[in-house]
């Protein structure tokens, strides 16, 4: 993503002709080991040259720690073929990028090692899948209904719940909402909230706050929690 | 009987039982009113900036299961009691309650005071909405009178109630009630272009004191910028488009909000009898690792 933002900067200044500085010199390709530091030299008529690493696994040495500002040093533990772009500006021109190569060993990317001793990841609590579901929404009737809360509850969502689940829109002062704990629920995770309850017990399964959500949400928890 | 005025439509005498009064209790909170420092209100133009492009905010919502939601009034003085109940009956099934149709005559029965000779929006608001509304399977349409209506309806009314309206005064509070959802009933000045629309399936009736209720439940833009709201009649499926037509404020409501109380249904209390319960939720401790 960043590679592709500096590179549409770039072509950008290069098509608005505001690029008028020659291009950094650099080389085409630079090799070292897995841990060593690797320097980069550039020549170029500006004071000081940028460069970044476009692909993860290289660590470039921060610029203020260098005393040459066209120089720079790259490291990474991994082997494999890593890219850096470097540039600057002349009188105010930014010059054109360029592209190093930098070859870590062989320049292959090795699989990586199995661990020695490994332990395994916490497994996180399984979601419960139930049968069918309450969906209940719970609203502030102090706040008022957005317009894109109305159309989340004129969505088609909710008529397709039924027969198998079912659904209720709540005001927070109403009585069966309050007595039910919907109020108490909805306002842990912020109003408007929807609440997926599992109908065979009552147990809450999930809650959160409808502000910016969309069908596809709900939707999305309804096939995360149902069989 | 008969100081109601009467229109010819669809083969029947149609009495127009919407009474206008000539003070309206302001005290009363409005639509406005009960939100707070908060409060999502939008301007006219930000509503016209939402519906551009759409064909409507809710798709005009007029069937269920096949079944369209308009019904029919016949010859009685009791638009009122059948505006009042299609919003109730629609407001319950939006919230997720089963469809059930109610009883228009019912709820007239509680507005008219024994006679068939209308009855004003206010006592819809006040009277009939937070008692609740009989189904119109238990009070047929010809039942419109207290006395007529037995004790197994009387006592299923509460099932089927409201529990939060407000009225609302002007096109701004309409329009944000429409664009969230609220059904809200309103009059209209019914004359013999009542059954006749624009190229744009406008109505053509004209402004008056209003004698007529309806139901507001739609809401969309015309190229020109005017809202228009979807009117849903009360004299079966033969009127304009299915039963409903447009309406704009300028045109149809600006004379009758000064005589009438336009009211928005907000929210509705649970049936309690119903075969979906919804459960207490029971919170589980989570498992210590």
């Amino acid at each position: 993503m960043r590679e592709k933002l500096l590179a549409t900067l770039f072509l950008l200044l290069t098509i608005t002709g505001l690029s008028a500085a020659p291009p950094v010199d650099v080389p085409a390709e630079v090799k070292g080991q897995p841990h060593s530091f690797i320097v980069i030299e550039a020549k170029t008529a500006g004071t000081v040259v940028k460069f970044v690493a476009l692909d993860p696994g290289l660590t470039v040495f921060p610029p203020n720690l260098l005393a040459e500002k066209k120089t720079t040093v790259v490291s990474s533990p991994t082997p494999g073929t890593y890219r850096v772009l470097a540039y600057s500006s002349v009188k105010n021109d930014p010059t054109d990028p360029a592209i190093i190569r930098v070859v870590i060993g062989d320049g292959k990317k090795e699989d990586p090692k199995p661990n020695p001793d490994p332990k395994p990841d916490p497994t996180p609590d399984p979601v419960v899948k139930v049968d069918s579901v309450w969906v209940l929404l719970v609203e502030d009737p102090a706040a008022g209904r957005t317009k894109e809360l109305a159309a989340l509850m004129s969505s088609k969502f909710w008529g397709e719940l039924k027969p198998k689940h079912e659904f209720r829109f709540y005001l927070s002062t109403s009585e069966k909402a309050v007595a039910n704990g919907y109020t108490k629920e909805g306002a842990k995770v912020g109003f408007p909230a929807v609440l997926f309850v599992n109908a065979a017990d009552g147990s809450l399964l999930t809650a959160y706050s409808v502000k910016d959500k969309t069908e596809a949400d709900l939707s999305n928890t309804l096939k995360k929690y149902v069989k | 009987m008969t100081n109601l005025q009467t229109i010819e439509f669809g083969g029947k005498e149609r009495r127009l039982g919407c009474l206008p009064c000539d003070s309206l209790d302001l005290t009363r909170k409005t639509y406005f009113d009960r939100l707070g420092a908060s409060r999502q209100v939008y301007s006219l133009d930000e509503i016209r900036t939402t519906l551009a492009g759409k064909k409507s905010m809710h798709l005009r919502r007029d069937t269920y299961a096949g079944t369209t939601f308009v019904r029919d009034q016949h010859q009685f003085g009791a638009c009122n009691g059948w505006s009042t109940a299609g919003g109730l009956s629609c407001l319950r099934l939006f919230r997720g309650e089963p469809y059930v149709c109610l009883s228009g005559a019912d709820a007239y029965s509680q507005m008219n005071g024994g006679r068939d000779n209308g009855s004003i929006l206010q006592d819809g608001m006040d009277k009939v909405f937070p008692t609740g509304i009989a189904p119109e399977s238990l009070v047929p349409y010809n039942k419109i009178y207290a006395s007529q209506i037995g004790q197994a309806a009387r006592d299923s009314r509460i099932r089927f109630s409201g529990s939060e309206a407000l009225p609302l005064d002007d096109e701004q509070a309409l329009a944000n009630a429409v664009l969230a959802g609220d059904f809200v009933v309103v009059a209209v000045h019914a004359d013999n272009n009542f059954f006749q629309e624009d190229g744009d399936g406008v109505n053509l009736m004209g402004n008056g004191t209003g004698n007529h209720s309806v139901l507001v439940q739609d809401i969309r833009v015309q190229s020109d910028g005017t809202l228009n709201f979807d009117m849903r009649n009360s004299w079966n499926t033969g009127f304009c488009q299915g039963g409903y037509t447009w309406l704009t404020w300028n045109r149809h409501f600006r004379e009758t909000v000064k005589y009438h109380r336009f009211w928005a249904m907000v929210s509705t209390r649970d049936d309690t009898k119903d075969d979906s319960e919804p459960p207490v939720i029971k919170t589980t401790a989570k498992k210590k690792k």
